[in-house]
């Protein structure tokens, strides 16, 4: 239970922070790359299968930034824990 | 002049398409950038830890990386389908605009021969004419396979998704971030697998909730774990509602009108009632505890020996006592029982006292029964070394919890000062041993 490196945790957790921003950024990037080319298709069919898929995956990219951000928690959940079990006194 | 259906333009834009596609490329790029530095960052997180703790952190880690890298590989498939198309496209045009061209300058050539001695140039006109029109035919039929192709590539990755929010329904977005929230990933674990889950990622912070919400007997620890930790954990779910907020956009962005669809806004509609009923509750949590941290900061300051020792109380002391019983002898024994009892009562407390899970009502009882015994053997020797000095804050806290006006919470109190009071009056209660 007392067995760990918090500070390397909460070191993890901010570049897993800077992560999540930045799948997040990807998903809105996605986003506008679909709206600066809807109608550009010429064809009904090819149009509605990239909104399905944008909203899928633009979807799948926000469900993984928030996935990472709860890593990057657990990562501080358990350097407070080892710090708490500890006493900070490693 | 009548342009015959077969020549007429075709409309679209081929560099816009070539340039979403280029977007999708350097987005994939961008993608399996941030999925490398991940990687790094939660391999040092996982070094950093020892036991099932990392051994957990590395599968959900893994589990997060392979799904970005899966959809990397479909946003680098998307490009390719969108480029393939935009080729075909303005090939397409382009042949439609010359066939087109052609076709005029042979209906201006009958035309002009009209009332002439040369009816062979006119039915060679003519002739030419549906030469061009079969052409264009074939042409727009080629675009029309190539269309069908990339629609139904970009299916094809989709379907790979559960259609929607991007693999996870609203409901799974919705419970994934709560589990976050908490500290713990949901994940429709049993209760027993919430033990596990729990005495694995425990989090000191969220024991105090389960004391609050599971005991109020422990009137003092409530009142004292509470003052630190209220503003922070209020904070953190108003930030979590707001990504729920963002999930809903991202969710409803397209609904196609599918089969599936209304089941799919049914639970858009839920999920919905759910993030408002969160932010109203992490809203009030939040005003709330603006409004008393001053008043309790003193009792915080009278206990704050008691407090500091609670802050590892629950959930987490409990999983400790488990395996490191802070008394000899018999009652070191109980001290094990009682551990486990609160570890695993107090996961489930998490569920109950946040009031936003539908299962919790069932096992709530035997929660608030679980911790409610453990915490009387845990906090009864507490409250019987450390009885005057913290008696003095036992008001307040109350106070604190009658104020609160949260019905589980409520609730679940109600039941517990039942608990509490047959406690003080049995033989658990420490200050009935001597």
């Amino acid at each position: 239970m007392s067995g760990g490196n918090p500070e390397a945790l909460r070191v993890a957790q901010e570049g897993m922070s800077g992560t999540a921003t930045e799948i997040r950024g990807v998903a809105e990037d996605v986003s506008a790359a679909l709206r600066a080319c809807a109608g550009a298709f010429g064809d009904d069919r090819v149009e509605a299968a990239l909104e399905r898929f944008g909203a899928a995956y633009g979807g799948e990219l926000l469900a993984g930034g928030l996935s990472v951000e709860t890593l990057g928690k657990a990562a501080v959940t358990n350097a407070d824990l080892l710090d708490a079990v500890t006493g900070g006194d490693r | 002049m009548n342009t015959p259906d077969a020549l007429r333009p075709i409309p679209g834009d081929a560099e816009s398409v070539f340039d979403a596609g280029a977007r999708f490329t350097i987005l994939a790029a961008s993608l399996e950038e941030a999925r490398n530095t991940l990687s790094t960052k939660a391999g040092a997180a996982v070094d950093a830890l020892d036991g099932p703790r990392a051994e957990r952190f590395a599968e959900a880690a893994g589990t997060v990386n392979t799904r970005l890298e899966a959809t990397a590989t479909q946003l680098d498939i998307a490009a390719l389908a969108l480029n393939n198309y935009g080729t075909v496209l303005a090939a397409a045009q382009a042949a439609i605009d010359d066939l087109a061209a052609e076709w005029e300058d042979k209906q201006q050539l009958v035309a002009d021969a009209r009332g002439s001695d040369d009816p062979d140039a006119v039915a060679d006109a003519r002739s030419r004419q549906s030469t061009l029109e079969a052409d264009g035919d074939t042409a727009r039929s080629e675009l029309g396979t190539a269309a069908e192709r990339a629609a139904s590539t970009l299916d094809e990755a989709t379907d790979i998704l559960i259609p929607g929010a991007g693999g996870m329904t609203p409901a799974a977005i919705l419970e994934e971030s709560l589990g976050s929230w908490a500290g713990i990933v949901l994940d429709g674990r049993s209760p027993g697998d919430f033990y596990t889950t729990f005495k694995e990622w425990s989090d000191p912070a969220l024991a105090a909730k389960s004391l609050v919400g599971g005991a109020s007997q422990l009137g003092v620890a409530a009142s004292i774990v509470r003052n630190w930790n209220e503003p922070h954990r209020a904070q953190q779910l108003l930030r979590q509602a707001e990504n729920l907020e963002k999930a809903k956009l991202t969710a409803v962005w397209r609904v196609t009108g599918d089969a599936g669809d209304f089941r799919y806004l049914q639970q858009l509609s839920w999920s919905s009632d759910v993030i408002d009923q969160a932010r109203r509750g992490a809203e009030a949590a939040d005003a709330a505890m603006a409004s008393r941290v001053s008043r309790l900061s003193q009792a915080a300051m009278l206990t704050s020996k008691f407090a500091k020792f609670t802050g590892v109380l629950g959930i987490a002391s409990g999983v400790y006592d488990v395996f490191k019983p802070p008394h000899s002898g018999w009652r070191g024994g109980l001290d094990q029982l009682a551990g486990a009892a609160a570890a695993g009562g107090g996961a489930a407390l998490i569920l109950a006292t946040a009031g936003l899970v539908p299962a919790v009502g069932v096992i709530a009882p035997a929660a608030v029964a679980a911790l409610a015994v453990a915490g009387a053997w845990t906090v009864g020797n507490l409250i019987y070394d450390h009885w005057p000095s913290i008696n003095s804050a036992l008001d307040d806290a109350n106070d604190w919890v009658e104020d609160r006006k949260v019905e589980a919470l409520v609730g679940v109190s109600g039941w517990t000062t039942d608990r509490w009071n047959d406690f003080e009056e049995s033989n658990w209660n420490p200050g009935n041993w001597f």
